[in-house]
Formats: C-alpha cells, sequence, structure tokens
C-alpha cells in the first residue's frame, strides 16, 4: 500500500491483519511487529480479534429452508412457463398470419403431397410411401401385441406403505367413492372451506377453482401427528379428490414421498400416472407454495391435468 | 441460495421477511437476465439486486437504525475510536455473559453498511475483494466499514456489560 504504519494510522491494518487480507508480507510483519511491542495496539488486536470470534462462533450460517426452496423454484417456473406460453401464443399468431398470407389451395397441395418423389439410391419413389409403409409396420405390430396383458400398474402404489403419501390419497379416494369417507364441511364457497381447513390443519390449504367442477367440500384428519385435508370435487358423474399435507411432514418423515416422484415434481411442476391401480384411477402431484398436494380421480390423465393444468 | 438467503435474514431479522426478499431477488434476476454481462460475477449481480430489492422494500418501512444519518455514525465512531478495553475484561466480563439476543440486538443495531461488510466477511466468510465486488465499492471502503463495524459491535456489547452491573475500564 506504500504507506509507513505506525501506531497512529494502524487501525485498519489490524483489521487486514486478523482477517489476512490485502496486506503484503513487509506490511504483515510491521503490524505484527508493533503489536509485540507496543501494549495499545496490543489490546486494540486482541479485542477486534475477540470481537471477530464471537459473533463468528455464536451466530452461525442457517441452512436455506426446503419450503423456501421449493417456493422459489416454483415462482421462478411459474414465470418460466408464463413466457413460454405468451411466446407459443405469439408463434401461433405469426404462424396464422403465415399461413393466411400464404395458403395454397387445398387441393393443389394435396397434389404437390402425392407426386413428390424422394430418392432412394437406385429408386425414386413418391413421399406418402413412407406413411404407408409406417401404417403397415403398425398394423403388423398390432398383430402381435398381447391384448389381455393389462397396463403395468404404479409400483409406488402398489407396493407402497401405509406411510406413503400416494398410498392414502389413492385409498382415500376409494374412501369418497364408497361412502366412507365424506367432507365435514359441506360447501362450494372457496374461500370458506379454505378458512376451515386453515383453521383445523393450521396451514394454508390450497382450495383452487376448478373449470366445469363443483366443489362439494372438504375435511381435515390426522397421521402420526401430521394434519391432512381432504378436498372434493364433482365435475358430472367424476369425483375429484386432493389430499393436501404440509411438505414438513416428508422432511420429517411422518409421511413418505419417493424420491423419483419428489424428483419429478421438481423438474417438471407435476407428477402425472394413470392405471395407478386395478380400478384405472390417475393420480397428479405438485407442490403449491409449502403444501404437497396430490388429486386422484377416475378422469383421464389429459382431462385430470387439463383439470388442473391451469392452477396458480 | 444459501448465501443470499442468510444475507436476507440477517438484514431483516425475519425469516418470512427473507423469504420473500429471496424470492423477489430470483424474479428480478430471471426478468432482467438479459442485462446481467457474460463472463461477469453473477453471484455479485445477484447480491445487488437483493440489496436493491432490501433498500426499495425494506429499509423504507424499517425505523433505527436505517435511517440513521452516515454522519451520525462517523460521529459516534470518532468519538469510541480511542477507547481501549482491557482484552481479559472483554472476554471474561463481556462476552462469556451476553445472551444470543444481545449479540443479534448489537447486529441489528448497526447501520446497514457496516452491518452489509460484518455479515458478509465475519459470518459468510467472504474475502475484501468479493465483498468489493458484491457492494461495487473500494476495497478500502470494505475494510474501514468493517474496521468500524467491530470497534461500534464491541462497544454495544461492552455497554449491554456495563448495564449489567459489570465494571469495565476502558483506557485511551
Amino acid at each position: 500500500m506504500g504507506v509507513k504504519i505506525t501506531i497512529e494510522n494502524i487501525d485498519e491494518y489490524i483489521t487486514s491483519f486478523i482477517d489476512d487480507q490485502q496486506l503484503t508480507d513487509e506490511e504483515s510483519q510491521r503490524v505484527r511487529e508493533l503489536i509485540e511491542n507496543d501494549e495499545v495496539v496490543s489490546k486494540k488486536y486482541k479485542t477486534e480479534l475477540l470481537t471477530k470470534n464471537l459473533f463468528q462462533s455464536k451466530i452461525k450460517p442457517v441452512e436455506l429452508p426446503l419450503t423456501t426452496f421449493v417456493k422459489i423454484n416454483n415462482s421462478v417456473d411459474n414465470l418460466v412457463y408464463a413466457v413460454l406460453e405468451k411466446k407459443k401464443e405469439e408463434l401461433t399468431q405469426s404462424s396464422f398470419a403465415h399461413e393466411v398470407h400464404y395458403n395454397l389451395p387445398f387441393l393443389v397441395y394435396l397434389m404437390r403431397l402425392i407426386t413428390t418423389k424422394v430418392r432412394l439410391r437406385w429408386v425414386t419413389v413418391p413421399a406418402y410411401s413412407f406413411a404407408i409403409l409406417f401404417i403397415v409396420i403398425l398394423a403388423a405390430a398390432g398383430l402381435f401385441v398381447d391384448r389381455t396383458q393389462s397396463p403395468g400398474l404404479n409400483q409406488f402404489v402398489t407396493s407402497g406403505s401405509d406411510k406413503s403419501v400416494m398410498v392414502q390419497a389413492v385409498n382415500n379416494f376409494h374412501k369418497i367413492l364408497a361412502g366412507e369417507m365424506s367432507p365435514q364441511m359441506n360447501s362450494t364457497d372457496e374461500n370458506a372451506v379454505c378458512s376451515y381447513l386453515k383453521n383445523g390443519t393450521r396451514f394454508d390449504a390450497f382450495v383452487p377453482c376448478l373449470k366445469n367442477c363443483s366443489l362439494k367440500g372438504a375435511c381435515y384428519n390426522e397421521y402420526n401427528g401430521q394434519k391432512l385435508a381432504h378436498i372434493v370435487y364433482t365435475s358430472g358423474k367424476d369425483v375429484i379428490y386432493i389430499y393436501e399435507t404440509h411438505i414438513s411432514s416428508i422432511h420429517c418423515n411422518n409421511l413418505e414421498l419417493p424420491d423419483p416422484v419428489h424428483s419429478q415434481i421438481m423438474a417438471d411442476k407435476y407428477y402425472l400416472c394413470d392405471h395407478v391401480d386395478k380400478d384405472n384411477c390417475t393420480l397428479m402431484m405438485w407442490y403449491k407454495d409449502s403444501i404437497l398436494c396430490a388429486s386422484v380421480s377416475k378422469l383421464s390423465k389429459q382431462r385430470l391435468y387439463n383439470t388442473l393444468a391451469s392452477l396458480k | 441460495m444459501k448465501l443470499l438467503y442468510n444475507y436476507a435474514l440477517r438484514m431483516t431479522g425475519d425469516q418470512l421477511d427473507a423469504d420473500d426478499l429471496l424470492q423477489d431477488t430470483y424474479m428480478r434476476a430471471f426478468r432482467f437476465f438479459h442485462k446481467f454481462e457474460q463472463g461477469t460475477n453473477c453471484k455479485a449481480w445477484l447480491f445487488r439486486i437483493m440489496k436493491n430489492c432490501y433498500i426499495n422494500k425494506y429499509r423504507k418501512n424499517k425505523k433505527e437504525p436505517a435511517k440513521v444519518d452516515y454522519e451520525d455514525v462517523q460521529n459516534f465512531y470518532d468519538s469510541i475510536r480511542a477507547e481501549v478495553v482491557d482484552p481479559n475484561d472483554l472476554e471474561h466480563k463481556v462476552f462469556s455473559n451476553l445472551l444470543d439476543d444481545d449479540l443479534m440486538n448489537a447486529l441489528n443495531s448497526l447501520q446497514d453498511d457496516y452491518k452489509t461488510v460484518v455479515i458478509l466477511c465475519d459470518l459468510e466468510g467472504l474475502s475484501y475483494e468479493e465483498i468489493a465486488e458484491f457492494l461495487d465499492c473500494p476495497i478500502g471502503t470494505v475494510r474501514s466499514r468493517l474496521h468500524r463495524g467491530r470497534k461500534i459491535l464491541q462497544k454495544k456489547l461492552t455497554d449491554y456489560a456495563r448495564s449489567r452491573g459489570y465494571q469495565i475500564e476502558t483506557g485511551t
């Protein structure tokens, strides 16, 4: 630094010396000499060092809470999703504009499609021949597929333990269908149901407004010390059930969520699987802030996804 | 994210506020990522966003010490600069009898600029160079604020101990 270090100007050099920052070897040596030979400088050094060490030892870094990480991850995902949707809409509109401007008469387009030829080494074949070949292959494969074999069931549901969120959600859905489990609060008002659940579960249950669905009501209970919320909707004759628990229940091992499912939710924003059991139920799971949600229904994968996909 | 979270927690003093501040930071970072210069320090960039979010949202609503005039802090430091406490007194009478709350109160009472460098250096272990990049200020300023911040903390903790009846001598 070029400045001669003396007792008068040593204060900030002591700070650098304590942190081992920004001092040359000569400057460090000079500071060390002053600390050893001057009582006041020595006291300044020791008191500042004590102060630094005290705070370092008493105030430890805090681990980032999982709920915070999930919340931020979901917020950024939602932002990304919104941007992508907007881009998609812009592209669709521009494609439409392009199509309107450059649209060929349909018959002309069809003729071009049929008559275009593709050269394969020595042979030139019409482009549509590939499509025909593909259809033939599919039909042939269909003859050899064992139609009696049912699609594999979800292993996390079929072999999960009683603590599994997935197993509980599917079992509760069947209890609802069988009339063994019914809402304690019957209401079509999302806000009222939300307040009811908040009082009972002490977490902010998520009670969405689902398109083309009617909210029937909700109930709550406790499992392994963990509060659970249960919300029921109908869509025509179909029932949609949503099971909710605070994410800390997984963190504390009071409930279980398989790691691959958690990873998929984090990667894709949701987990979706049909044919989870022999009754062909569909299961969809996602995080909403600090809440883990699991929805079960007999709706098809596509229909359940469409119903729940517009959630914020 | 852990570094940013800890900084947010120490500055706001509240976990919910820290969560919100961290979320605001990442949302702004995403929205303005096109302004980030490739090849520069992304951590420092995120930190500056957080600092600005904190100033815009939280400092306005907070009471002392954020609103303390910088000159007042300077005058206070000048008045205590020459005081020297016996290290043995400091260790045995002051520091060993303090509660964690006293430490947090002392830290929270620092003016934001001093508090920031103390948090980043003493609690997060960053170098002066990194801190200077985060704060976009000279390294000398970092060192100066750090020295003064520690001195003010020492003074406050000594005063806490005195208020509890401990006799602590200071010389000049």
